[in-house]
């Protein structure tokens, strides 16, 4: 099937290329059905044929998302969460990143296996003793306990080790000949040689970490402390769901990710496909 | 590999240890102590009021056995894997190689179907939630329109159990198909210019040289949808909190339950316990993998 299209005219690829378009925005239905209905008037939600008048639409949802609770502060918190512990995972996974892919020392290729070994940890074995940890450390209830425990990712150390293994190791040598420490070699060589393997790890975590749910959800129980995922689950689990307000709140928290994705979009594709696991 | 250290082999290094310290220590923090406490915790009878905890040995274990909540929720794991492991395989495949050709159509596509990967497991169920509700969806709007009978998708067993495995699928699907995209990207045109000169149709093109061409990709690939699948649990919890009384309750909801509902925690992770050799099963099988890939 490789080449079912590669040979023919270029009206059978035009053809081919609408289908595939056409497949795909099938499949996305779920989700452009969701934020569709975030924008319809009140009245108009429960309607069958629904309305696809776009004069109609209205964004009175928008507004009693606000009346919800405190979402801008819910916001602040995530925005706070993503950034710092994303930015704890590039710090993290570029140094242990660089020892693995630049230094030959002993008990490196068993790191590398703890690190991988890592990945296979089965959840469910780590989430009532984290909990226990986090509550012997203080970090419940804090937004320190859903920042630091996932910031090391195997995933955005294992990126960064087979990126800069391409580094070239003339570079290093001179630098060192010319006195530097290896410190020096990490802060002036390394990180600006490998600013895109940082973005690809930055923009990562950020969405993994602004879609988190299941640390917030066994973290917090402080409403101040709500991210934006977690107040919206919550008003999943009540029981006067309101719909139009509910879909328009979904839509606010799937935005940021969204425009993230579609901007960084390369290296998303590139990212999962060094790295292979959701981290 | 040459490398900073080649110059000075003989003597010894702190760098690197440092380097690594950091990630090191989260780990040990939060993987590998949690992951021996846990263990050491499911042989406990732990009081959470007053904080103590017994030695109880294999009382949780035992009483697993017995626990037909706990047998429902295997069932479940296992049916939910053994459906959303081939669909995901499946699924990935198809679109990988019906967007092999990296034409701007084609490419735009691929990000369409990546995106539901990217949403988060709480806009994900509510967006299922909505397609799929009882009263107000609009399915069984359409269904009512049509002069048919509405489906209680999400209330009754069996369709709960399918509704689940497929938002599952529709998740996930995206991230393996770029995998496949990248093995397929390995695969040389030299193979598929041959096979055309003798005459092999697209179809025998696909099951003579494709798919064995892919089955490396193709193992890693289930390998890890297989992990994912015993994993399962946010979106789940979101979409049925486990119900229709039970049927889409997994192993990680009933040991959830178990510790953060009914306080037992110890019961709770020996319910993970348990599962561990089948899942560092498979963990082994992909260390084996990857060391024949090379990435280790």
């Amino acid at each position: 099937m490789h080449d079912l299209n590669e040979t023919g005219t270029r009206f059978g690829k035009a053809v081919y290329d609408l289908c595939a378009l056409c497949v795909c925005l099938v499949f996305l239905v779920p989700v452009l059905w969701a934020i569709l209905s975030a924008f319809q008037a009140p009245g108009n939600l429960f309607t069958f044929p629904p309305n696809l008048d776009p004069r109609k639409l209205s964004l009175a949802n928008f507004a009693s998302v606000f009346a919800t609770g405190n979402v801008p502060r819910y916001a602040l918190n995530s925005v706070i969460v993503a950034t710092s512990s994303s930015l704890l995972t590039v710090i993290a996974s570029s140094m242990a990143g660089f020892a693995l892919a630049k230094y030959h020392f002993l008990g490196r290729s068993f790191l590398l296996l703890l690190i991988i070994s890592v990945l296979l940890i089965p959840l469910q074995v780590l989430m009532v003793p984290v909990f226990l940890i986090l509550k012997t450390l203080g970090w419940i209830n804090s937004l320190v306990g859903i920042i630091i425990p996932p910031a090391a990712t195997a995933t955005g150390t294992f990126m960064m080790r087979q990126y800069m293994i391409g580094i070239p190791d003339a570079v290093l040598e001179s630098a060192r000949i010319d006195g530097a420490s290896d410190w020096k070699i990490y802060r002036h060589i390394i990180l600006p040689l490998s600013a895109p393997v940082l973005g690809s790890v930055g923009i990562l975590s950020f969405t993994w970490r602004w879609n988190d749910y299941l640390w917030p959800l066994i973290v917090i129980n402080n409403q101040q402390k709500y991210t934006l995922q977690l107040s919206l689950a919550n008003l999943i689990g009540t029981n006067t769901v309101e719909w139009g307000t509910l879909l328009a709140y979904a839509t606010l928290a799937l935005i940021p990710v969204l425009v993230v994705f579609l901007c960084f979009q390369r290296y998303f594709l590139k990212g999962s496909m060094s790295g292979g696991v959701k981290g | 590999m040459k490398t900073v250290s080649s110059r000075a082999q003989s003597t010894f290094q702190w760098a690197p240890y440092l380097f690594a310290l950091p990630t090191l220590s989260l780990i040990a923090l939060f993987s590998l102590a949690p992951m021996a406490y846990g263990v050491w915790m499911s042989l406990q009878k732990v009081d959470v009021t007053s904080g103590t905890s017994s030695f109880i040995g294999i009382t949780n274990y035992l009483r697993l056995f017995q626990d037909s909540q706990f047998g429902l929720s295997v069932f479940n794991t296992a049916w939910y894997t053994l459906t959303v492991v081939p669909l995901i395989t499946a699924g990935s495949i198809a679109i990988a190689v019906f967007l092999r050709q990296s034409r701007p159509a084609l490419l735009m596509a691929r990000v369409g179907f990546y995106i539901p990967f990217v949403l988060s497991p709480v806009v994900v169920a509510t967006s299922w939630k909505w397609l799929l509700n009882e009263d107000l969806g609009v399915i069984n709007g359409f269904l009512k329109w049509a002069g048919m009978s509405e489906v209680p998708w999400l209330s009754s067993d069996f369709s709960a159990r399918v509704c689940v495995v497929l938002a599952s699928v529709w998740n996930l699907v995206g991230f393996y198909m770029l995998m496949i995209l990248a093995g397929l990207s390995q695969i040389s045109p030299d193979l598929y210019e041959a096979a055309r000169i003798e005459g092999a149709n697209a179809w025998q093109r696909f099951w003579k040289i494709t798919l064995p061409m892919l089955r490396p990709t193709i193992l890693l690939v289930v390998i890890l949808a297989t992990v994912h699948a015993t994993q399962a649990f946010e979106t789940i919890l979101l979409l049925t909190d486990g119900g229709p009384g039970g049927a889409t309750r997994l192993v990680v909801q009933n040991m959830y339950l178990a510790a953060f509902g009914r306080l037992q925690p110890g019961y709770g992770v020996a319910q993970a316990v348990i599962l561990f050799p089948i899942i560092m099963f498979v963990a082994w099988l992909q260390l084996r993998l990857f060391k024949q890939e090379g990435v280790i």
